[in-house]
């Protein structure tokens, strides 16, 4: 399974998912153009060869044009504006070149850190659940049962919804006076507590006031709506192990199971050596789109409480349209680049460490 | 194989044209102002011509777009402001195109020198486009038409002028007042109008505050925003900043807030992201809160029958003030102003002008949208007749604007940032009242040095 990851330089997972399908069709378009024809020889067949790629460019030109416009254009000019003052007006006559200020100014940005720190948490936990959760659902969904069919409907239905409606039907959920709070018999305001989840520990052993904020966890509001998250992510990785799954042979199965390893022994040492691949895929994929989490942000807390759900993706675009001063295009752009290449950083140790044998 | 590869080719044109003639039509779209001056009737002497437009030259033929946001009632008084302007300024056309996200499309159309010539511009804005050079002033067409700066109430005009020169006129304002429900008012035994103190609106929320649970009724829908209960601390006498230095956690500002704050803690109001609304007006049309503390932008929203409250009756008072006190709030305007870049200076100014002059506002007065910039105005009979309005109206006389206390227009936004800030520290409990406005007054300090 050959698979390129597209990465989006600007907050937008959904967007992100669909440019690897988009390079995934492009593949399937050159393969079947290149597999019709029989292969002659000599320079007939280099001729023609020769045309067909001509053909297939032209088909995928729709597809490069606008990406070398709206993606790799717009990308240049961010990197261009990351090294000026450009400002909330774009008044781009008065934008000054102050080289790598943006960029030093970032890492002393106390919003910035926190948001870094906010979005590993987030990383961290939605990623690990996320995976755990599809896998477990996807071999679930794998058994031969009667009405699998409606099940697998049924649980994908969460990721069809736009995260905008989750996130509303969770700002709901969440409520003081929501249906959480009415099932667990509670009245606590899940998106606006800012209390960290492992303060309670630091404060058991008397560190609670020297231990840095990072360290004392990501805030309830914050895990509140990983849970959102994760919810609505598993779905969709879940497809791809079930894929994976209905590719394995049944035959492999038989031979391990002459060799005793049925059951839990079977999937340990059959099931998850072969969904290698795509487990490094669906954490690559959940590696991009938490570090750029922006909507639910938007819709639920809008960094709140305290900045404790502020993330990378949200500050960079309240820097890039905020108001007065605080509108700061240049810097935000700086940020953006920085959150580009943690996440290429990230993603390159992880394809190292999953893929090794 | 030929025909296959015919196919290919045709199929990669075809998907190819259409892009192409996309690109084409973006670019002649997002010329600025392409139509030229006509001019067809009038006598092209050399562009000297002057046509008489609203009582001053202007050049004639010209083609003006006017853009603004606004929810439908507004659109409708911009395209009604537009029409009428025509007729006052015969030759000259004005096209209203109506926005949607005010701030990004403005900024957007600035940078890629595709703004219109006549816009709204807020406070924000004026203090992101006036330093720039960008907004077109207009003292001169004022002293032409003989407008004084005194005909408008004071410190909306002064948010718009910077180093002596006008960029924007106000077209309205709007201050806040507390919205009150006559019906919860009438059933827990409260005459409106006797709260006019701190504790007569304390004793008024608690008394309409009603049942338990999810159900309950708040007496009073609380903002932590500071441009609402910053209006509180001007109330004690105090200011938010003095010589360019932090005045506002003084004993005064911390026992403003501290009043703010007591709704919550004794269980008579409640923020409106706790009850679940995006704003107070929201909580107020759903009858989760019997008063609000809004400006007049909450007339349309509960006379639109989306919102379920056509038959909500309501009342409004001033905001009550503390024992010794003196009577203050804060004042929002918006301004109209004309783009720096434009083809037709003389015919935008005039556009301006006549936008935010006394006969176009009188015309919005009835709509209970906002409140006249025109001082003569506010004595309408229209006034007279109704109440709500006339305490809108009123508070033009002592409202004061966060543009001029809070640091002037470009440091505005990260001031209040600061201030924001800080009540969400207060009303999360992580902090009290005195020492999280200890830390705001030391970075709001920090942003004024800069």
């Amino acid at each position: 399974m050959r698979l390129r990851y597209g990465f989006a330089l600007f907050p937008c997972p959904s967007r992100a998912r669909a440019r690897s399908l988009s390079d995934q069709t492009k593949e399937v378009l050159v393969a079947t153009t290149s597999k019709v024809s029989p292969a002659p020889s000599g320079s007939r067949a280099r001729s023609l060869a020769r045309r067909e790629a001509i053909t297939a460019y032209l088909f995928i030109a729709p597809y490069l044009i606008t990406a070398a416009i709206f993606t790799v254009g717009l990308l240049v000019y961010a990197f261009g504006i990351s090294f000026t003052d450009l400002t909330a007006t774009f008044a781009a006559a008065n934008a000054r070149f102050v080289g790598l200020d943006n960029y030093l100014r970032a890492f002393r940005d106390a919003d910035f850190l926190a948001a870094l720190g906010n979005a590993f948490w987030y990383f961290v936990i939605v990623t690990f659940f996320q995976t755990i959760g599809a896998i477990l659902l996807a071999v679930l969904l794998n058994a031969k049962l009667q009405g699998m069919r409606f099940f697998r409907t049924l649980l994908y239905s969460p990721s069809v919804a736009s995260s905008i409606v989750m996130s509303l039907i969770f700002l709901w959920l969440y409520l003081p006076t929501g249906f959480i709070n009415f099932f667990l018999g509670t009245d606590i305001p899940w998106l606006t507590t800012p209390d960290r989840i492992f303060a309670g520990f630091w404060n058991a052993i008397g560190l609670g006031e020297v231990v840095p904020a990072f360290f004392q966890g990501p805030s309830v509001a914050w895990v509140a709506i990983m849970m959102l998250a994760i919810f609505t992510t598993i779905p969709t990785f879940m497809v791809m192990f079930l894929t994976a799954l209905q590719d394995v042979p049944g035959y492999v199965y038989e031979a391990a199971a002459i060799d005793g390893a049925t059951g839990p022994r079977a999937f340990w040492y059959i099931t998850l050596p072969l969904l290698r691949p795509v487990i490094a895929l669906v954490v690559i994929l959940g590696t991009i789109g938490t570090f750029q989490v922006f909507d639910q942000v938007a819709i639920l807390t809008k960094g709140g409480p305290l900045k404790t759900t502020l993330t990378p993706a949200y500050l960079i675009y309240t820097k890039t349209l905020g108001t007065g001063t605080q509108a700061e295009a240049g810097f935000a752009a700086a940020m953006a680049f920085i959150l580009a290449f943690v996440i290429v950083g990230i993603t390159l140790i992880q394809r190292r460490l999953i893929e090794q044998e | 194989m030929n025909r296959t590869r015919a196919f290919a080719l045709a199929l990669a044109t075809a998907l190819l044209v259409p892009l192409i003639a996309a690109c084409g039509a973006g670019t002649t779209q997002t010329a600025p102002t392409t139509a030229p001056a006509t001019g067809g009737e009038a006598p092209a002497t050399g562009g000297q011509a002057a046509a008489n437009c609203y009582g001053l030259e202007v050049e004639p033929g010209a083609t003006l777009r006017f853009q603004a946001a606004g929810n439908p009632t507004e659109q409708q008084l911009y395209t009604e402001g537009a029409a009428r302007f025509m007729e006052a300024c015969p030759g000259v056309t004005l096209t209203f195109e109506p926005l949607n996200d005010y701030q990004t499309q403005m900024k957007a159309a600035f940078a890629a020198g595709t703004a219109p010539d006549v816009f709204l511009l807020d406070g924000e804005l004026m203090g992101a486009f006036a330093p720039n050079g960008l907004l077109l002033a207009l003292d001169e067409a004022m002293a032409a038409k003989g407008v004084s700066p005194s005909s408008y109430f004071e410190p909306t005009l002064t948010l718009y002028q910077q180093d002596g020169k006008t960029y924007g006129l106000p077209k309205d304002f709007n201050p806040l007042v507390v919205f009150i429900n006559t019906d919860l008012a009438e059933a827990a035994g409260v005459d409106p109008a006797s709260i006019t103190t701190w504790d007569d609106w304390k004793e008024a929320a608690a008394a309409m505050t009603q049942g338990d649970g999810p159900g309950k009724q708040y007496g009073l829908c609380l903002n932590s925003d500071i441009l609402r209960s910053g209006a509180f601390i001007f109330q004690t006498g105090n200011d938010f900043i003095v010589d360019n230095q932090a005045v506002f956690n003084d004993a005064n500002g911390v026992r403003a807030i501290e009043f703010w704050k007591s709704f919550k803690d004794e269980g008579s109001g409640a923020l409106f992201g706790d009850l679940g609304k995006g704003w107070c007006g929201e909580a107020f049309a759903g009858r989760n809160t019997a008063m609000a503390v809004e400006g007049g932008w909450i007339v349309p929203f509960l006379a639109d029958p989306a919102n379920g409250a056509t038959d909500l009756n309501y009342t409004a008072i001033p905001l009550p003030i503390p024992d010794g006190g003196e009577q203050a709030s804060w004042l929002f305007t918006n301004a109209f102003a004309a783009n720096a870049a434009t083809q037709y200076p003389k015919a935008a100014a005039a556009a301006v002008l006549f936008l935010a002059g006394p006969e176009n506002q009188q015309a919005l007065i009835s709509s209970g949208l906002a409140q006249p910039t025109w001082k003569e105005l506010a004595n309408d009979p229209y006034y007279t007749d109704n109440p709500v309005a006339r305490t809108l109206v009123e508070a033009g006389n002592y409202g004061r604007l966060a543009d001029s206390v809070l640091g002037g227009p470009v440091k505005k936004g990260d001031v209040i940032a600061k201030l924001n800030e800080a009540q969400e520290r207060i009303f999360l409990d992580t902090q009290s009242v005195q020492e999280a406005l200890d830390q705001a007054a030391q970075e709001v300090n920090e942003i004024l040095a800069r």
